[in-house]
């Protein structure tokens, strides 16, 4: 859930980096981190086991100046993969307003892509979300590697919806697709908040409008 | 949808925490929400690193809030990190939101937690100040978001 704050002239969205495990989430944050310049990021936070593997989240703030007389605030989340780990999931799900599904495009992980797909839809569910109303994409990422599946079939598979999402083919350790996917989910997200704030506004009734700007 | 806070109520809540830093003479609060944002916020002397101090804050108080429930209770209040020369205080509000006091050894625990459980209650009586868009005019008509549909929000690093 967007927040502003007019004292500050500053607008916070959440963006979270889902899916299964070693699908190369915590990779796109860390190269997000390397990529952006400095002035426009904060410092990253990782949450990691002795094994390097994510235990609670990995988290990046970062900001732009895309919308006029506002500074944009993006909170980068990623959730730990295993499945062990789904009430953490669920907490970093909490107020999210854009979702970045990385998928593992090896032949051996459709399985896990599509319990984790499934995984998403169910903690959305149970917090009264739904994928239908939230800003997403799906990042086919590892497409370096030998015995992957070509994108039109995970397309095929993960993109059933009415509203079709949109994807990105990457390959997160070089950073292919990453600042794409950064961007594009960024894009959205401030499209929706801007079209509901619109929305908002003109439902509103205008003595309360003018009690208020008073 | 959207949560938004107005000049007015900002400097309300900002009053509330600078009343707070100064009775317990504390290193900074936040006032942060259920995803890790911070809503309102005070500090001695600028604190480093404020966006993931809330986040962490954020992530680790509602975790406690499952641990809670798994053993039986309805929910912990608070929650203290005592550390050799700085120490952290959550204490949650009643509009699920997390006041985070950060304090240094001069100051006295007790204290903390008393100036601090008041200012959740001081707090809870602005209960208008953060609303749900669609309240009480919280975003007006005369206030429009733009943005360039062709500028890209992040720059690679040149």
């Amino acid at each position: 859930m967007s927040f502003i704050n007019f004292s500050k002239k500053e607008i916070s969205f959440k963006i979270v980096y889902y899916g299964p495990a070693l699908c190369g989430k915590t990779t796109n944050v860390e190269q997000i981190h390397r990529t952006i310049a400095s002035q426009d990021k904060g410092e990253l936070t990782m949450l990691s086991t002795q094994q390097d593997r994510t235990l609670f989240f990995d988290f990046l703030p970062l900001k732009s100046d895309i919308i006029k007389g506002f500074s944009s605030k993006f909170q980068i989340y990623t959730v730990p993969g295993q499945v062990i780990y789904n009430e953490t999931r669920r907490l970093v799900l909490r107020n999210v307003d854009g979702i970045v599904f990385v998928a593992d495009s090896q032949w051996s992980k459709m399985e896990e892509n599509a319990e984790s797909y499934a995984n998403l839809e169910d903690n959305l569910q149970k917090q009264g979300m739904t994928l239908e109303k939230l800003p997403y994409i799906l990042q086919f990422n590892k497409r370096d590697l030998p015995e992957v599946a070509p994108a039109h079939y995970m397309d095929f598979m993960m993109n059933q919806r009415t509203m079709r999402a949109p994807t990105l083919e990457a390959v997160a350790r070089e950073s292919q697709g990453v600042m794409e996917s950064l961007n594009l989910i960024a894009k959205m997200v401030l499209g929706q908040f801007i079209e509901s704030n619109k929305m908002q506004s003109r439902e509103m009734p205008t003595e309360v409008v003018t009690r208020k700007d008073g | 949808m959207f949560t938004s806070l107005t000049e007015e109520a900002s400097k309300k809540l900002e009053g509330i925490l600078f009343d707070l830093l100064t009775m317990v003479e504390a290193e900074a609060i936040f006032l942060c929400d259920r995803g890790g944002n911070i809503i309102a916020s005070k500090s001695v002397s600028t604190y480093p690193h404020e966006d993931n101090i809330a986040a962490l804050a954020a992530g680790s108080f509602f975790a406690t809030l499952e641990i809670a429930r798994l053993i039986g209770e309805s929910e912990f209040q608070n929650v203290l990190h005592q550390g050799e020369h700085r120490s952290v205080f959550m204490e949650r509000t009643s509009k699920d939101m997390l006041l985070l006091v950060v304090f240094s050894r001069d100051s006295n625990p007790g204290l903390v937690k008393l100036h601090t459980r008041l200012a959740c209650q001081k707090l809870e009586e602005f209960d208008i100040l953060v609303d749900q868009c669609g309240g009480q005019g919280v975003v007006s008509k005369s206030v429009t978001f733009e943005m360039d549909p062709q500028a890209r929000p992040f720059k690679s690093n040149p």
